[in-house]
Order: structure tokens, then sequence, then C-alpha cells
């Protein structure tokens, strides 16, 4: 196996944490208020989701990629800007599975925009890194945020409306699971749940990474 | 007059019956940053406050723009984000020049505090409902003195688990959402809503 073949294939197993040990809302407590407020369906879910994952692969790769050449003051504003820029696609696709779902979810996918990932991490950690890294840290991000997402929403909706993806299954519902502080309270009850599956497999704590810790 | 009392209105249900954390979860992120640095609670909610108060006087203009558009979902928050995105450039070279020790001391998070959910939050809030200006900046206003307040509550809170036996797959973040749950479910009570049924 090649150098190259062999330091991809160490991002990509790096980056991979982040779906689930190093899963940054349930481990991290990033993006925690979209979640509990806005995804109360798995429509919703979805749509936070593929906007999650617009604003971040291209942020950190951005980052990465000409971070370090702007001036200080810029950075976070490029990013600002970029992320902002990437609202436009995910309304485009989130259209296509449901009309109305940016009527439905509220302000919560735009806020996704000034989230911790574009705001801070992308200046902190992802400047730091190669092209690659950065990509599949993004990926692998998106996707831990997206399963974290979908298995909120499916579990409010069914609860809340006795309905999947908007296909009434049950007649008998529980309406206050749709509220914020059910959404704060499941996610505690998730994250204990990946504590305690870390605990079985004697995986080691994560912790978050620092400016320092980031260099290559 | 009528002005003056729609503003304060609007300043109090901000701030406690739609309150930034307990009723909107804005901005949790950025609070369980701030909890582990009470000193800093004052400077950054007083931080909030200019830059929602500033960017929604400036963008409210421009928002109108917007209004009836088909793509208002996405160009209002591109409206807001380029507005905080000049207001974060003002405040940074002033507070770089004439500041230069504050610029020392908390430069480096000077992004975060400009650019957070609670920030955007407490400006598309009052965007979707259509508020008048007035409404909006009082609203503004009233969500950043509650997103200080709901993070000295939940500080305190937080502060008194760590003495607590808690089970271990719970301490850390775990505890810290169920406990915020919880104060939500209490703030939700506490102004007089009933649980949908």
């Amino acid at each position: 196996m090649s150098e190259k073949a062999k330091n991809l294939s160490a991002e990509i197993k790096d980056s991979l944490g982040y779906l689930f040990f190093k899963n940054p809302v349930l481990v991290a407590g990033l993006v925690i208020g979209q979640l509990a407020a806005g995804c109360t369906t798995m429509q919703n879910g979805a749509a936070l989701s593929v906007t999650y994952f617009f604003i971040v692969v291209p942020v950190l790769v951005f980052a990465a990629a000409v971070g370090k050449n702007l001036p200080a003051w810029a950075r976070v504003i490029a990013y600002m800007i970029l992320s902002s820029l990437m609202l436009l696609p995910s309304y485009y696709i989130c259209g296509g599975f449901s009309a109305t779902i940016f009527d439905s979810v509220g302000i919560y996918p735009a806020l996704l925009a000034v989230s911790t990932v574009p705001v801070v991490y992308s200046e902190k950690v992802a400047e730091r890194f190669s092209l690659s890294k950065a990509f599949f840290n993004g990926i692998f991000l998106a996707l831990g945020f997206a399963l974290t997402a979908m298995i909120l929403g499916t579990a409010r909706e069914f609860f809340g409306n006795g309905s999947l993806w908007g296909y009434k299954l049950a007649e008998a519902s529980f309406p206050a699971v749709k509220l914020p502080f059910w959404g704060f309270i499941l996610l505690g009850f998730m994250a204990a749940g990946v504590n305690g599956v870390r605990e079985i497999m004697k995986k080691p704590e994560y912790e978050i990474p620092k400016e320092e810790e980031a260099e290559e | 007059m009528t002005f003056i009392a729609q503003f304060f209105i609007m300043m109090f249900t901000a701030l406690f019956i739609e309150n930034i954390i307990f009723t909107r979860a804005l901005g949790t992120s950025w609070m369980f940053y701030l909890v582990k640095r009470p000193k800093e609670i004052v400077r950054y909610t007083l931080m909030l406050m200019a830059v929602v108060t500033l960017s929604g006087a400036i963008g409210y203009p421009l928002r109108s723009l917007v209004h009836e558009n088909e793509f208002r979902h996405v160009l209002v928050p591109m409206i807001y984000i380029a507005v905080m995105a000049v207001v974060y450039a003002g405040v940074y070279f002033f507070v770089k020049k004439f500041l230069p020790d504050e610029f020392e001391h908390f430069g480096s998070t000077l992004g975060v505090a400009v650019f957070n959910c609670a920030a955007l939050g407490s400006l598309l809030v009052p965007a979707g409902e259509r508020l008048d200006f007035l409404s909006t900046i009082g609203y503004g206003i009233g969500m950043s003195i509650g997103f200080g307040i709901a993070v000295v509550i939940v500080g305190y809170g937080l502060s008194r688990l760590e003495y607590c036996r808690v089970p271990k797959i719970f301490k850390g973040v775990p505890i810290a959402l169920i406990y915020l749950g919880l104060l939500s479910l209490a703030f939700y009570g506490l102004v007089g809503h009933q649980l949908p049924t």
C-alpha cells in the first residue's frame, strides 16, 4: 500500500468516529437547539441533515484550502458568507421531498449556517487540515449529525403524530413529545446510550480537539 | 405611547414567554460554552444585545424587501448573515484600534460572539412573525437578556449537579441535556402553557 493510500485510509478511519463515538451532537454537545426544537418529524430531520451536509463539507474544505491565506478578520466572514450561500442548494433539494418543508421546520435549517462547526471548528481546527482530511471530516460530521437527526425525528414523529414520513400508522399520539423540552430529554438519553456503548466496548472518552492539538 | 408599550411588551414576551433557551432552544451550544466561564456572561450578553440591536436595525429595511419572495426562507437569513458580517467587521476594527487590551483578551472569540444561533435566531423570529421595527428591536433585547438569565440559571444548576452522584454514563452532556429539558418544561408551565393533548 502506498504512503498516500495509507494516509487516506488513516484520515477516513479517524473521521469515521464522528458517526458514533465522536458524534457532534451526542458527544460534543453541538447543534443541540436545532434538533431539540426543529427536528420533530422524519422529514424535518432529513431537511436539517441535508442542510448540514451542504454547509459543513464545503466550509471545511474551503477553510483547509484557502483559510490560512485570508486575513484573520476576513476568515469568519468568508465562512459565514459561504455557509449562507449553501442554504440555496439545500432549499432546492429539500423542496423535492416536501414543498412546505421549510414552513414546517421553521428557522432551524438557516441557523445551521452559524452553528459551531462552520464558525469555530473551521477556523480553529480545519484550517490546519489537508484537503482530503477536511473533506472526510465534513462528510462524517454531517453523517453523524444525520444519524442523530433521523433517529430523533423518527421517534418524535411516531410518538407525537402516530405517523412515519407523513403516513399515519396509529390514531393514538402524544403531541407533547414534539416540544423542545422533550427534544432535550430524548437527546440526553441518546447521549447516555452512546456513553453506555462506549463503556461496554471499553473505548476511551472523546476529548474535543483544541487548537494546538489539531496541528498536523 | 403605543409604540413604547409595544416595545416593552415584545421585550417581556421574548424574555419570559418565548425565552431564547427554554422555549426556542436557540444558542444552547454557546450557552454550554459560557456556563464554564461565569465571569464572561455579562460581557457576552451585552455583546449579543449590541449585535442583535445593530443587525436588527440595519437589516429591517432589507428584510422587508424580500418578505413576499418565494425564497424568503433562504434570503432573509442570507441578508441577516451579511449584515452581521458588516457588524462583525466594524466591531473587530473598533475593538482592535480603540480597546487593544480587550482585543487581546477576547479577540479570538469575537467571531463566535457575533455569529451564533442566539443572535441569528433573535433576528429571524421577528422576521418570520413580521414584527414592526420597534417590536423587532424590543424582541431582540428581550431575547438577549433572556439568554443571559438562562445561562445563569443553567450554570448554577449544572455546578450543583457536579456534587451529585450521577450514574457514569449520564455524566457530562447527557445529564446537562436532561437538566435543560426539565428546566425547559418548568418554564413552559411557569408562563402558563398547557401540554397539548
